[in-house]
């Protein structure tokens, strides 16, 4: 067995990774699981969020609130253009959505690889750092922990206690039939991909200064985002949190046990057993 | 109708292929474009392979480059280390990615193609991953990649190889063959046999085939499993006549990203297509590429991306209805 120590730091590492998994994976589960949109640029909107505040930050010399409150904005137009040229034409079709919405996502990318791809860029952290049970963590790191909870939170409430929730998940049972009882689809559309992006922006703001910006960064937490929803069951927004935890402590326990590289093998196995074993997700189909 | 214009398509590719290094020479007296259009067939049979399961299960694979790649790099671990003749070291990569196809199919036997589309598009990252990193690296060359040796080595004479004539019209005409062979052999699968015809009525109705009692699960399986041996057949043909096989085999910009727009561009299910679309593509990017040079990958995903947005049926394949339906007075 393992030694009590080891495990609190298994514990505590899986509760800090969890919460930044959960920073990111809440806009992209508004998207994916509550409206039903397979939007693959959503690994884009984080990505152009934190480039963005770093071109604000160090091109254009904005304070560090300003440029975060631009890139947001940055985020939300840029996020609106995708959902007009690549999600509304195909919305019918998921199939088709994947694909352009995968080739709207490299096309930016690839125009942020060649202008800023060569560079080692990095965001200012908080300095600092605090000790929790006899391990210290860095103020970053808290306000990640303290992000995540908000952003679950509200996504919660969004989603099962207010008007807009009801709407976003109505159009998302049917396109035609939420036109009829006189919702505008589009305008949901649009107000889901708006908070996504917000959403994303956010994530980016918390999570970058943590690592180096790098335009093909998005993509690895988008796959973890999805196994974790795979885990919670699609729709599931209730159980995120508890297959985020799962997810985060299967994941430091391997990288406890093998390595980091090992470990990055960790959410295709679980996608794939949770997929053949229970196929509506651990907690699905408890509450319908 | 359809007969007779896969037959007469096959049979001017042919030709035309055949032809084709001689009309070069003869024009520009360079073997430059002879390369361009090796590249351009091994794209088709690349796309072809995709086609045989994704086009007419409608099941979209987004990471076929997994399979490239796992073939290249398996073949040329193998044949690096056990000594192996290349072409055998290529027959039994191919033969493992068409297992890895196998074991990344499992999970879609309980659930929707939705599923099957994010999982095969995240496989590879990790793949990609997991190959560049330790201890994997030391095995499969990590960033340098591993240099391997042509397909041809021990069966065609040295001298043949080192020859600056031979050796590029060697490296068009292998996969050219295969590229024909190809064609007939999906063309007949796909229309001529019994699996062919479970096949296409899984992509019409997968409910509705099941309850007509098709295997559906064994069909996708076994269509599954001749595309990724297909596919990693032809990357680790494409290594070895590359010579140095590198992880980047795995990213999506190597490989899925021109396979994809080729395939969106031919159409889906067409396999003239297909073959088309690569024909035209490749050649067009390397007559583009003073324009647009390292803006490569944004040219092929706007095409994409308008395609998929004004004609999701294919460009080209709506052509060929168009001219065949004109021709036999019905469509």
């Amino acid at each position: 067995m393992l030694p009590l120590e080891t495990l609190l730091y298994i514990i505590i590492f899986s509760l800090l990774s969890g919460s930044m998994y959960l920073v990111y994976s809440s806009g992209f589960s508004l998207l994916f699981s509550v409206a039903g949109l397979p939007n693959l640029a959503y690994g884009i909107f984080y990505t152009i969020a934190a480039y963005g505040v770093y071109i604000f930050l160090n091109s254009l010399k904005f304070n560090i609130l300003l440029s975060a409150i631009t890139s947001i904005i940055l985020t939300i137009i840029i996020a609106l253009a995708i959902n007009e040229v690549a999600v509304k034409p195909v919305i019918k079709s998921p199939i088709s959505m994947f694909i352009s919405t995968l080739a709207a996502a490299y096309v930016i990318e690839e125009w942020l690889m060649i202008n800023y791809g060569k560079s080692y860029l990095t965001l200012p952290r908080i300095q600092g750092a605090f000790y929790f049970l006899g391990v210290p963590i860095e103020y970053q790191w808290g306000l990640t922990v303290i992000v995540g909870i908000i952003l679950m939170v509200l996504l919660y409430f969004l989603i099962y206690h207010s008007d807009l929730g009801l709407k976003i998940r109505a159009v998302a049972e049917s396109w035609e039939e939420a036109w009829l009882i006189g919702i505008n689809p589009s305008k949901i559309l649009m107000t889901t991909t708006i908070i996504s992006a917000i959403y994303a922006a956010i994530a980016a703001i918390t999570l970058v200064p943590l690592k180096a910006i790098s335009p093909d960064m998005g993509w690895s937490l988008l796959f973890t985002a999805f196994a974790i929803i795979v885990l919670a069951g699609v729709g599931e927004i209730k159980y995120l949190l508890a297959s985020t935890l799962i997810y985060a402590f299967s994941e430091q326990t391997v990288v406890y046990i093998a390595n980091q590289t090992i470990a990055s093998i960790v959410p295709l196995l679980l996608v794939i057993i949770v997929l053949i074993i229970r196929p509506a997700g651990l907690f699905g189909g408890r509450s319908k | 109708m359809r007969r007779y214009f896969m037959l007469v398509f096959t049979l001017v590719l042919l030709l035309l292929g055949l032809l084709l290094p001689f009309i070069i020479i003869k024009f520009t007296g360079k073997t430059y474009w002879i390369i361009v259009f090796t590249e351009a067939t091994y794209f088709a049979l690349f796309t072809l392979s995709l086609d045989v399961f994704s086009g007419t299960t409608g099941y979209l694979n987004l990471g076929h480059q997994l399979f490239i790649g796992l073939g290249a790099l398996l073949s040329g671990y193998i044949s690096l280390n056990y000594g192996f003749p290349p072409l055998l070291s290529v027959t039994i990569s191919a033969i493992i990615s068409g297992i890895a196809g196998l074991a990344l199919f499992l999970p879609s036997l309980r659930v929707r193609g939705f599923y099957f589309a994010l999982l095969t598009f995240f496989t590879p990252m990790i793949f990609l991953y997991l190959f560049s990193a330790y201890p994997l690296n030391l095995y499969f060359g990590g960033e340098g990649g591993l240099s391997v040796k042509h397909y041809l080595y021990g069966i065609v004479p040295q001298r043949i190889l080192l020859n600056n004539i031979y050796r590029p019209l060697l490296d068009y005409y292998v996969p050219l063959l295969l590229l024909i062979l190809f064609i007939i052999f999906s063309y007949k699968l796909t229309f001529y046999t019994s699996f062919g015809i479970s096949l296409r009525s899984i992509g019409q109705d997968e409910e509705l085939a099941r309850a007509s009692g098709i295997k559906v699960n064994r069909i996708k399986a076994i269509a599954l499993f001749i595309s990724a041996f297909m596919a990693g057949f032809t990357g680790a043909l494409y290594g070895h006549y590359i010579g140095v096989i590198t992880t980047e085999f795995f990213s999506p910009l190597t490989f899925l990203v021109p396979i994809l727009a080729i395939w969106i561009v031919g159409g889906p299910g067409s396999i003239a297509g297909s073959v088309f679309a690569s024909y035209l593509l490749i050649p067009l990017e390397e007559f583009l590429r003073p324009l647009v040079g390292e803006y490569r990958v944004m040219l092929y995903m706007a095409i994409l991306l308008f395609l998929i947005i004004l004609k999701p049926t294919g460009l080209i394949s709506w052509l060929i209805l168009k001219i065949r339906g004109i021709k036999s007075g019905t469509s």
